[in-house]
């Protein structure tokens, strides 16, 4: 046949039968020879099938398959399986569609993103999870730095516990200092006002009475012989009244310091008068001018008394 | 027919006349016969597609009359030319027949049944197809539902991507799924034939 084989007859138009004779007979002869051409002509035949029932064909092909064709029961018989198969075949794919078959993450990722409305969707998600990053570090900082100040203020209350706790010991250990103080003091009061008066112990000096004002008592100076040797000096301190339930005295030099103190002092009374026995060691005193200034006190304040004179002189 | 293809169709085949044929498609019996059905199924379509009347009928004469040639001991170098050529002969005296038919009808022309719409409702059709689709091995299965899956532009795009994840060329693929397609056809018409005979 002279019919090229690089320009081989369509075997789509060989069945719609419009090739000519002499291309119609190459192709005959080549399907008659060749198993491969005579399968491409089958497979030409399903394909204007399918193109028929999708109503994919021309006019002119579908007014050619119509008379050409359709008219042969084998063919008939072959559009009704078509048809069945197109069916199957969309429903296959609405299932597949609604239960997809399993794929890697990888490739549902990129078939995911192959749409610009999703990437732009996919980059929005994106910054907010960045954000939501910042913003979750940023949370993580403020509570390790709410735990630190909370710590450091357990701590801070911890030492100030433990500062009070100390304080309050002191206090106690002060107190117990004070109160022993004071009890020794009064022990040694009471040590004094019980002693004999034994020329070989402690001497006893004379009563040195005195009045307010500087007046002198009952004859004599209101002179304090200082022996060579500890004495205790003995001073009896006239009031005008006796107004308070105790006194104090302070003995000092005449605009200097204090030379001896004396709390919650007790007036005796000697012949209708309130007399204070002051005593005190007679190392307190120096030669020179002395006052005794006597306070009176009750609970809640204290008021002056009376003033007293009198002059230390060493023998 | 002329009276000479009318003595021809005096011939009848024998036995005898038959296994010479098969001995000239093949020594061994087995591919003789596949060769035998091959060639049916060539001669079947050549007369369909020339849109020959009584196909089958036409298929019988040719090969009645190959077999007389061979079995009067005719040397026949080119077997399947032969069968072309005599297939050729029996469609020229086909029209030669109908031109003397047609001027009896005067004129009737071919009446086309055009199918408007497969009758899918039948039944026992739709039941073998189901039947048939779901004996099918599953990669077979899944190849042709997803072949024909698609339609216009989508069917070309996606046919391609079907290529390349069963990793064949598309020419490949459209022949894998034509011989589905075929096996399942076959399938159908058997059991379409079944039941009908209950």
């Amino acid at each position: 046949m002279s019919v090229e084989k690089d320009k081989a007859p369509s075997p789509r138009a060989y069945l719609l039968g419009t090739l000519s004779d002499e291309e119609g007979v190459h192709l005959e002869e080549e399907f008659f020879s060749d198993d491969k051409t005579f399968e491409e002509i089958e497979i030409a035949e399903d394909e204007l099938i399918d193109d028929y029932l999708r109503d994919d064909l021309t006019r002119a092909e579908r007014d050619q398959f119509q008379k050409h064709l359709l008219g042969n029961s084998r063919i008939t018989e072959r559009v009704k399986f078509a048809e069945l198969l197109q069916q199957a075949s969309k429903s296959a794919g609405q299932r597949k569609s609604i239960k997809p078959e399993p794929v890697s993450w990888w490739s549902s990722l990129i078939a995911f993103f192959s749409t610009p409305q999703r990437l732009g969707g996919a980059f929005a998600v994106l910054a907010v999870v960045i954000a939501g990053g910042f913003l979750f570090a940023d949370w993580l900082r403020l509570r390790d730095e709410s735990r630190r100040l909370v710590a450091e203020r357990a701590e801070l209350q911890r030492q100030n516990n433990s500062l009070e706790g100390q304080l309050q010991t002191e206090k106690r250990q002060m107190n117990d200092e004070r109160q022993s103080v004071e009890a020794l003091s009064t022990r040694l009061d009471e040590a004094l006002n019980n002693l004999p008066d034994r020329s070989d112990a402690v001497a006893l000096l004379t009563p040195l009475f005195l009045f307010p004002g500087g007046s002198r008592g009952s004859g004599g100076s209101n002179d304090v012989i200082l022996p060579s040797r500890l004495s205790i000096v003995r001073l009896q301190l006239a009031l005008e009244s006796n107004d308070y339930p105790h006194y104090t005295a302070v003995v000092s030099r005449a605009e200097g310091p204090v030379a001896f103190r004396k709390t919650n002092l007790k007036p005796a009374t000697k012949q209708s008068l309130a007399v204070i026995d002051l005593r005190f060691p007679s190392t307190v005193l120096t030669n020179g001018d002395y006052i005794v200034n006597v306070d009176g006190v009750r609970p809640g304040n204290s008021s002056f008394v009376a003033t007293y004179n009198f002059r230390a002189v060493s023998k | 027919m002329s009276s000479d293809s009318s003595s021809k169709r005096k011939w009848t085949p024998t036995p005898e006349a038959f296994e010479k044929l098969l001995m000239h498609l093949s020594s061994d019996p087995n591919e003789a016969g596949e060769r035998y059905e091959i060639i049916r199924v060539k001669l079947l379509r050549f007369f369909e597609w020339r849109s020959c009347d009584s196909p089958e009928h036409r298929v019988d004469e040719a090969f009645d009359r190959v077999m007389r040639r061979i079995d009067e001991g005719q040397t026949i170098t080119n077997l399947m030319g032969y069968f072309y050529e005599t297939a050729r002969l029996i469609f020229m005296e086909s029209l030669k027949e109908k031109s003397r038919t047609a001027a009896i009808v005067e004129n009737t022309p071919t009446t086309v049944a055009p199918v408007a719409g497969a009758d899918t409702t039948e039944e026992p059709r739709v039941q073998c197809f189901d039947d048939c689709l779901a004996g099918l091995p599953v990669e077979s299965r899944k190849l042709i539902l997803g072949y024909y899956e698609s339609e216009k532009h989508e069917k070309i795009v996606h046919r391609k991507r079907m290529a390349i994840e069963f990793e064949i060329p598309m020419n490949a693929l459209r022949i894998r799924v034509h011989r589905i397609r075929k096996d399942l056809e076959k399938c159908v018409k058997t059991c379409l034939s079944q039941h009908a005979l209950k």
